[in-house]
C-alpha cells in the first residue's frame, strides 16, 4: 500500500507515521504476553510458571522455595508436572525441563532438533510446549505448540518418537491403563486442535486410532473410569463423550459458546464452564447427558476446569473474578474480586489452616497481573489468604 | 474500537478459509487482494493529493519566501492557493486515515486466526459473525516448509517482504520535485523519501524475522498487489525506479494514458508558442527558475495537469488554450 507517498512532503509526518505503525504492530503482535500462569501442586509445593521462571511456592504462607532458571532466561507458560520428584515443564522454545523438585536444580534439559543448515538458518522453527507432560516409568510424553507429540526418555533426555499431528496439542496428553484381558499396557490419549482425538501406543508412537471431534480441543481430556469414557470440550460448542471402547462419541451436550477445558468430575455430575462465563451442571447417565443447572456465573469466559470442593464449584474468569457457587443450584457462595484476568488452573491446598474465624483451606488461582501473579484466597470466605507478585 | 473492523475481517477470512478447501495462504492472498480492491479509490485519492500537493510545493516556497515575515498573510495565500486549485492539503492525511485501520484491522484478523498463542485463540472466541465457522478455528498453519503461525526459519519470507517492500516504495514513492541552489528544505524531502524507500523495507523485514509467517505472505501478497494495481492503472514509473531519474516529459507519459499523452502533446506545441503561462500557474508546471535538467523544457499543457481549477468561475487558460482565429 503506498500509503507513503503522501507523506513524502513532510518529513515529521512520515516518521509520526512510522512510529504509530510500529506501536501497532507491536502491540498487535504480543498481547499482554502470550499465555496464562500455569499453576500445579503436589502435597508439598505450588508450582507456578510464568513467562521467564518457574517457582515453587509453599502452599501456606506463599514463600518462594526455590526459582527456574537462576538466571531467568527461560519462556514458561505450560502446566508443571511433578512425578516421582521431579518437575516437568515445556518452554517456548521447544526445550522440556527436568527440574529436581527440592532443590529447583535442572536434572536434564531437552532440547529439539531444528535441522540448523548455517548461523540462525534451520529447516525447523522453533515451536512453543503450551501443554503439560504426561509421564510414565519410561517417558515423558507432551504436546507441541503448533503441531505433533513428543516422547522423550525420562532417563537420557533423548528424543524416542515423534507423532504427527496436524495442528498443535495444547492439552495435557493423558495415559490410560488398558487391559486386553491378558496383558496391561497403557494408551496414551491426545485431543488436538486439528480436531482429532489420538490414541496412540506410547512404546511405539504409533496411532491405534482415532476419532474426529468436529471442531478444536485445545484442553485437557477427563477420564471416567466407572464408564471407560474421556470427556472433552470443543469449539464448536460441544461437550463430548467419547467411549474408549468402541471409539464412538456416545453423548453430546450442546453449549452456548466455545469450551476450552474439559469438565471436573464428581459423583457422575460434569461441571464445566464456557467462554462466555456460563457455568454447567450435568449428570452422566447411560443413555447421556441431562442438564441438572446452568448459570450465568461470570460476565467474561471461564477458560479452566472448575474446582470441586466440599459443596462448592469454584471457577475462574476473564472479567477478573474468582466465584464461588453451590454444587446444588450454582447459586453465589462468594465471589473475590481480582486484579488480572483469571484464565488458569485452580489448585487446592489440602492443608486445613486455621485462624480466627475458624478453619479453612486455601485456593489458589494465578492471574494475569504481575502485582498478583498467584492468588491465594480462603475457601469459606474468598478472602486473600496470601499473594504472590512476579 | 478496531473490533468493528477486525471481527467482520476474521469471520470472512474464516469464510474464505472454508471455501477454499482451507489453503490458508490462498485465503490471505484473497482477502488481501479484496481489502486492497476495496480501498483502491481511497488509494487513488491520496495518490492524487500527494501529487497536486507535490506540485504546488514550488508556489507554496515562493508564498513562503514573499510573506516570510508575515505568517497570516502567508497563511492566507497558501489558503488561497488550494481553493483555487482544488486541492485539500488534509485529503491524503485524511484517506490515510481511512486506510490505515484497515491496514491494522487485517493484521489482526490474520494474527488472531492463526493463534500461535492461547492468549490469541482465546481472543478470538466470540468474535466470529457466524458461530458455523467455529468448526474452522484455528487455522491450518502447514504450508510447504511453512509453519505459518511461526517465522520463517529459512528466511525466505522476510527477504521477499524487504525485496518486494522496496520494489513497491521505488516505484509508488512520489518524486520529490528538483531542488533549487540553497532549496534546504526540498533537499531535506527528497533525503526523507530516499531514507523511507530504505527504511520501510528494512522495517517490515524485521517484522517478519519475528512474526508469524503467515502475515509475511499478507505483506508480500500485499505489495505484488499494490504494484499490480498500479501497472495496470498505468501509474508506475519504471524510470525513476532504475535510477534514471524522472523529468517532467517522463512523467507525462507514465501517468496518462497513451492516447491522451499524444493529445496532450500536440496541444502543448500550441500554448506553448501562443499563450503565455498563466499567473497563478504553479511554478512547478511554469518554465522552470532554476537550471532546466531536461533537454526539451518540459511543455506543461492542459490536458496533461493533473491540478486545475476548481472554483466556479475560474477559467484557466491552460485548460482551454485559445486557439488563433
Amino acid at each position: 500500500m503506498n500509503t507513503f507517498g503522501v507523506f513524502s512532503s513532510s518529513p515529521r509526518r512520515l516518521i509520526g507515521l512510522l512510529l504509530v505503525l510500529v506501536v501497532l504492530l507491536t502491540a498487535c503482535g504480543g498481547v499482554k504476553g502470550d499465555s496464562w500462569a500455569g499453576v500445579s501442586s503436589d502435597d508439598e509445593y505450588i508450582f507456578v510458571s510464568h513467562n521467564e521462571r518457574v517457582v515453587a511456592l509453599n502452599p501456606a504462607s506463599g514463600a518462594v522455595k526455590w526459582e527456574y532458571p537462576k538466571d531467568k532466561n527461560g519462556k514458561f507458560f505450560a502446566l508443571p508436572v511433578v512425578d516421582n520428584g521431579t518437575v516437568f515443564i515445556g518452554d517456548y522454545e521447544g526445550k522440556l525441563h527436568a527440574i529436581n523438585r527440592e532443590t529447583g536444580e535442572a536434572r536434564w534439559v531437552y532440547e529439539p532438533d531444528q535441522g540448523t543448515i548455517i548461523g540462525p538458518i534451520s529447516t525447523e522453527p522453533k515451536d512453543r510446549v503450551i501443554s503439560g507432560a504426561a509421564v510414565d516409568a519410561e517417558r515423558v510424553y507432551f504436546g507441541l505448540g503448533s503441531r505433533n507429540i513428543v516422547a522423550v526418555s525420562r532417563e537420557t533426555a533423548e528424543k524416542v518418537w515423534t507423532f504427527e499431528t496436524d495442528h498443535g496439542v495444547w492439552g495435557t496428553p493423558l495415559l490410560i491403563p488398558v487391559s486386553d484381558g491378558q496383558n496391561d499396557q497403557d494408551v496414551l490419549y491426545v485431543a488436538s486442535l486439528d480436531h482429532f482425538f489420538y490414541a496412540i501406543n506410547p512404546v511405539t508412537g504409533k496411532q491405534l486410532w482415532r476419532k474426529s471431534l468436529g471442531g478444536a480441543a485445545p484442553g485437557n481430556i477427563v477420564y471416567d473410569a466407572k464408564r471407560n469414557r474421556v470427556y472433552i470440550g470443543t469449539f464448536v460448542s460441544e461437550l463430548l463423550a467419547l467411549d474408549l471402547d468402541s471409539h464412538e462419541i456416545v453423548a453430546r451436550y450442546e453449549t452456548d459458546n466455545w469450551l476450552w477445558s474439559g469438565p471436573a468430575l464428581e459423583d457422575d455430575m460434569l461441571y464445566f464452564g464456557d467462554l462466555t462465563g456460563n457455568l454447567y451442571a450435568v449428570k452422566v447417565t447411560d443413555d447421556g447427558f441431562v442438564q441438572d443447572w446452568k448459570r450465568d456465573v461470570a460476565d467474561d469466559a471461564i477458560r479452566a476446569t472448575p474446582l470441586v470442593f466440599d459443596d462448592l464449584i469454584i471457577v475462574g474468569s476473564k472479567d477478573k473474578h474468582v466465584y464461588a457457587v453451590s454444587k446444588e443450584d450454582g447459586s453465589e457462595v462468594w465471589n473475590a474480586k481480582t486484579d488480572g484476568e483469571v484464565l488458569s488452573e485452580i489448585v487446592l491446598v489440602s492443608d486445613e489452616l486455621e485462624d480466627d474465624e475458624g478453619s479453612y483451606n486455601l485456593v489458589v488461582v494465578g492471574t494475569s497481573e504481575g502485582d498478583e501473579l498467584v492468588l491465594a484466597l480462603k475457601s469459606t470466605s474468598g478472602s486473600e489468604g496470601w499473594h504472590y507478585s512476579d | 474500537m478496531l473490533d468493528i473492523i477486525v471481527n467482520p475481517f476474521i469471520t470472512i477470512l474464516l469464510f474464505l478459509y472454508q471455501i477454499l478447501g482451507g489453503n490458508v495462504v490462498l485465503s490471505i492472498i484473497t482477502f488481501t487482494a479484496m481489502v486492497r480492491l476495496a480501498t483502491l479509490p481511497l488509494t487513488l485519492r491520496q495518490q492524487r493529493s500527494t501529487k497536486a500537493m507535490q506540485e504546488l510545493q514550488p508556489e507554496l516556497k515562493r508564498i513562503q519566501e514573499k510573506y516570510k515575515n508575515d505568517r497570516e498573510r502567508a497563511a492566507q495565500a497558501q489558503w488561497e492557493l488550494y481553493r483555487e486549485y482544488g486541492v485539500n492539503p488534509m485529503a491524503g492525511c485524511l484517506t490515510l486515515l481511512i486506510q490505515f485501520p484497515i491496514l491494522i484491522g487485517l493484521y489482526r484478523a490474520i494474527v488472531v486466526t492463526l493463534a500461535a498463542t492461547p492468549l490469541q485463540l482465546l481472543d478470538l472466541s466470540g468474535r466470529l459473525w457466524v458461530s458455523d465457522l467455529s468448526s474452522q478455528v484455528p487455522l491450518a498453519n502447514k504450508f510447504l516448509w511453512l509453519n505459518l503461525a511461526m517465522p520463517d526459519p529459512l528466511y525466505v519470507l522476510p527477504i521477499l517482504v524487504v525485496a518486494t517492500t522496496y520494489l513497491q516504495q521505488k516505484l509508488l514513492m512520489p518524486p520529490t520535485q528538483p531542488s533549487a541552489p540553497g532549496d534546504k528544505q526540498t533537499d531535506q524531502a527528497a533525503a526523507m523519501t530516499r531514507q523511507m524507500t530504505t527504511i520501510m523495507p528494512i522495517m517490515f523485514g524485521i517484522f517478519a524475522l519475528s512474526f508469524a509467517s503467515g502475515l509475511s505472505i499478507y505483506f508480500i501478497a500485499s505489495n505484488f498487489i499494490g504494484i499490480g494495481q498500479y501497472a495496470l492503472l498505468g501509474r508506475i514509473d519504471i524510470k525513476r525506479m532504475l535510477g534514471r531519474g524522472s523529468d517532467e516529459s517522463d512523467e507525462t507519459e507514465t501517468t496518462m494514458p497513451a492516447k491522451t499523452a499524444r493529445k496532450t502533446t500536440a496541444k502543448a506545441s500550441a500554448i506553448s508558442s501562443s499563450v503565455k503561462p498563466a499567473k497563478r500557474e504553479p511554478a512547478a508546471l511554469a518554465a522552470p527558475a532554476a537550471k532546466p535538467r531536461h533537454k526539451v523544457p518540459p511543455v506543461r499543457d492542459a490536458n496533461a495537469r493533473v491540478i486545475k481549477p476548481k472554483r466556479s468561475g475560474i477559467h484557466d487558460s491552460r485548460a482551454q488554450p485559445k486557439t488563433k482565429g
